[in-house]
């Protein structure tokens, strides 16, 4: 207990969690230093805030509470218990320090206290703030004038308690999955917390809290949907069709389909590129779940076109699927309108010249406002514009975000020439993480209907991915090709800075290697 | 922002074959730490002075890849219809990545609008000599069958960074000036229309504004 409270390391023996948790550590080191004034900075500035670097900074100290209380055998215990009980006799004569605001009850116990002078003036909050970080372990070197230890040693330990509890709450509400996915970390967790509630010399409130803590942590979160039930073809091919389908219902089934998986995304697959290495089935399941399912919808709505026959049947099936992505854009699922606009984008789609002049005006219209919403041109900078507009709940359009990740990732280095952390770098990072996070914890009203959904999932209903150009080249020869392009513009277009140029900019899509002048 | 042309360029390959790392490389490293903030601000994007027949044209080059998104397939393959000439990146010490050229010149010619695309290849990671796994020969043959101009690049080093997109940019430039001259010749009032069918009968990329 006497060492410093920030380590690097796990211990050996650390769950293998602690240890994948030890690079948090890691990274949030430098921002604690042992100096008091910051360290109470720190602490001060990380509560209010919904982050993920506050994660981080959570994680890590308790990651070195875990180890203090659980990594280094039963002294320490003995010492929580001990201390507390001190503390509740402290407590009884100074009346009322209210849990959670340790400065404050600080000082007042300063003021109150009148001759019998607890603390001296040297003592400060950002001292208490110190000490409390450190749990239990005492001021190095207390000043000469400083009360008998006891005394100060249950100020601190009731601090301690609490901003174990407090950093721990918030731990379990906010990031609830890491006790779900991890049955030693939720153990340890439990007994620490029966441990607490148990202790005859903690206050009310610390028995509450503990208590409300132990509810958390034995009722498993509510929405426990099981993906791969879910998500599971069904075993008998779907008798659904988009004719039987409404539009509404197609829309509302694959923003609950999308939503289901993208809400499970762990923060953790986003950290360095988990989803191109060659350990990214383990590292980020759930993203490679979100894009095969974006690459399935889109071949379905493909081969949903591509399979009538006649010229009718492929126009009615182009508007009925826009319809769609326009009910999606309204439920502000933005991965499904760009489901459905990569496929209306898709070579062999965007080639049936004939098919496309029988579009109604509406719809291509439509499709033409959706393409514009989510061009990749400058960076998805429309997309971006209407995800920060809008309200959750929403599902923005992932491929945005790990492009901006592998941006970061590559285009800056972990550590400055100096071999200090990089921080803006991990500021950036967590910046496009927690953005992410806000909109996975707004669920969507929609209820499962498993007749759409099993629409949506039949495998059996996609062509696959090499037979669909040669069918729409058998739909429409190739001579039709050439002019095929000048139907309707470009999903994403040249970029042009100015929106006035953008209808140049789709006749530029038109031929490619058009020279585009700037000013006229 | 003032320019004469603007040219799109797609960098292309396998995923970890450098392509942003490439490009980097290419924008002089130039990363605006607001740029995740800034909505709009796309750090691959550079201008440059094109000197064609003693005239002088401002370039602005669009350079992009799918860095991140290479696994949204269908949504990528779009992007190719986009591009006005790309970038074929692999990766000198991973031979697998050199397999897959191939497919890769497959699916440019089905998604591109030309069938006949600029193409420049580029062996890149060429500052691992030891580690290197393609053989310098094998890899010019094969550009050489299949019509490509061959280099092989480093971002490590810088090596023929500039020189990849400058060859790029010249069949590119070339293909428009020859293009555009045509185009002269057979464009008459009603351009527009004339162009369409010119593209309709050469499938050739041509149009003049």
């Amino acid at each position: 207990m006497s060492e410093s409270p920030r380590r690097l390391h796990p211990p050996a023996g650390a769950a293998p969690d602690a240890r994948r948790r030890s690079e948090g550590a890691k990274e949030t080191a430098g921002a604690e230093p042992a100096e008091p004034r910051r360290a109470s900075d720190t602490a001060a500035r990380s509560l209010p805030r919904r982050s993920v670097s506050e994660r981080r900074c959570t994680n890590s100290s308790i990651n070195s509470e875990r180890r203090r209380y659980w990594g280094g055998g039963s002294e320490p215990r003995t010492s929580v218990t001990s201390q507390v009980s001190q503390m509740q006799n402290y407590r009884r004569e100074t009346g009322q320090p209210k849990a959670g605001v340790v400065i404050t009850s600080f000082r007042q116990s300063h003021r109150s206290f009148g001759k019998d002078l607890l603390w001296s003036s040297t003592s400060t909050a950002a001292v208490a703030f110190a000490v409390a970080t450190s749990a239990s372990s005492n001021p190095r070197s207390p000043p000469p004038t400083s009360p008998p230890q006891t005394r100060r040693d249950s100020v601190i330990s009731t601090a301690a308690t609490m901003r174990v509890l407090n950093v721990l709450r918030h731990w379990i509400s906010k990031h609830s999955s890491d006790f779900w996915s991890d049955e030693r970390l939720r153990g340890l967790t439990m007994d620490f917390l029966k441990e607490i509630e148990a202790s005859p010399g903690l206050l009310p409130a610390e028995h509450k809290s503990a208590a409300q803590l132990l509810r958390l942590l034995e009722r498993p979160p509510d929405r426990t949907v099981d993906l791969k039930a879910l998500f599971m073809p069904p075993r008998v091919p779907t008798k659904e069709n988009i004719e039987t389908l409404s539009a509404l219902e197609i829309a509302e089934q694959m923003t609950y389909l999308d939503y289901q998986i993208f809400s499970s995304i762990h923060s953790e697959e986003f950290l360095g590129q988990a989803w191109t290495k060659s350990d990214k089935a383990v590292r980020a399941p759930h993203i490679l779940m979100m894009t095969a399912h974006f690459n399935h919808i889109s071949n379905l709505v493909i081969s949903e076109i591509l399979k009538k026959n006649t010229l009718i049947g492929r126009v009615a099936a182009i508007e009925k699927w826009a319809a769609v992505a326009d009910i999606a854009r309204c439920l502000h699922n933005f991965n499904g309108v760009l489901q459905i606009c990569a496929a209306l984008s898709n070579t062999s789609i965007f080639r049936l010249k004939k098919t496309w002049e029988k579009v109604s005006k509406t719809s291509k219209q439509t499709i033409e406002r959706m393409q514009t919403l989510t061009s990749s041109e400058c960076r998805f900078r429309v997309l971006r514009e209407a995800l920060h507009r809008c309200d959750p709940p929403c599902i923005p359009y992932l491929g945005m975000y790990l492009s901006d990740l592998s941006f970061i990732e590559e285009g800056t280095t972990n550590y400055t020439p100096e071999g200090l952390l990089n921080f803006s770098k991990m500021r950036m990072i967590a910046h496009v993480i927690r953005e992410i996070r806000n909109f996975q914890h707004t669920p969507y009203k929609i209820d499962h209907i498993p007749k759409v959904c099993e629409f949506l999932l039949d495998r059996g209903l996609v062509i696959p991915e090499e037979r669909q150009y040669t069918l729409s080249l058998e739909l429409e020869p190739r001579a039709a090709r050439g002019s095929s392009a000048g139907l309707h513009p470009a999903p994403a277009s040249p970029a042009s800075p100015a929106a006035q140029r953008r209808r140049r900019a789709s006749l530029a899509a038109l031929a490619p290697l058009a020279p585009l002048k700037a000013d006229h | 922002m003032d320019y004469d042309y603007l040219i799109k360029l797609l960098c292309v390959g396998d995923s970890g074959v450098g392509k942003t790392s490439f490009l980097y490389k290419y924008t002089d490293g130039v990363f605006h730490t607001q740029f995740i903030s800034t909505v709009g601000i796309d750090f691959r994007e550079k201008t440059v002075i094109y000197q064609q027949n003693a005239r002088q044209h401002r370039i602005h080059l669009q350079l992009w890849d799918t860095a991140g998104q290479e696994r949204f397939r269908s949504l990528t393959t779009a992007f190719y219809r986009d591009a006005m000439g790309f970038l074929l990146l692999f990766d000198l010490t991973n031979e697998a990545s050199f397999l897959e050229v191939r497919n890769w010149i497959e699916q440019l010619k089905t998604h591109s609008l030309s069938d006949d695309p600029d193409i420049v290849l580029c062996g890149h990671k060429c500052d691992l000599q030891e580690k290197r796994l393609v053989n310098q020969n094998r890899a010019r043959e094969f550009a050489k069958n299949y019509n490509l101009l061959y280099l092989e690049t480093s971002a490590k080093t810088g090596q023929n960074i500039d020189r990849a997109i400058e060859i790029l940019l010249d069949k590119i430039m070339y293909r428009m000036e020859t293009s555009v001259e045509y185009a002269m010749l057979c464009a008459s009032g009603r351009r527009r229309q004339s162009l369409q069918r010119l593209q309709a009968k050469q499938d050739r990329k041509l149009c003049s504004c």
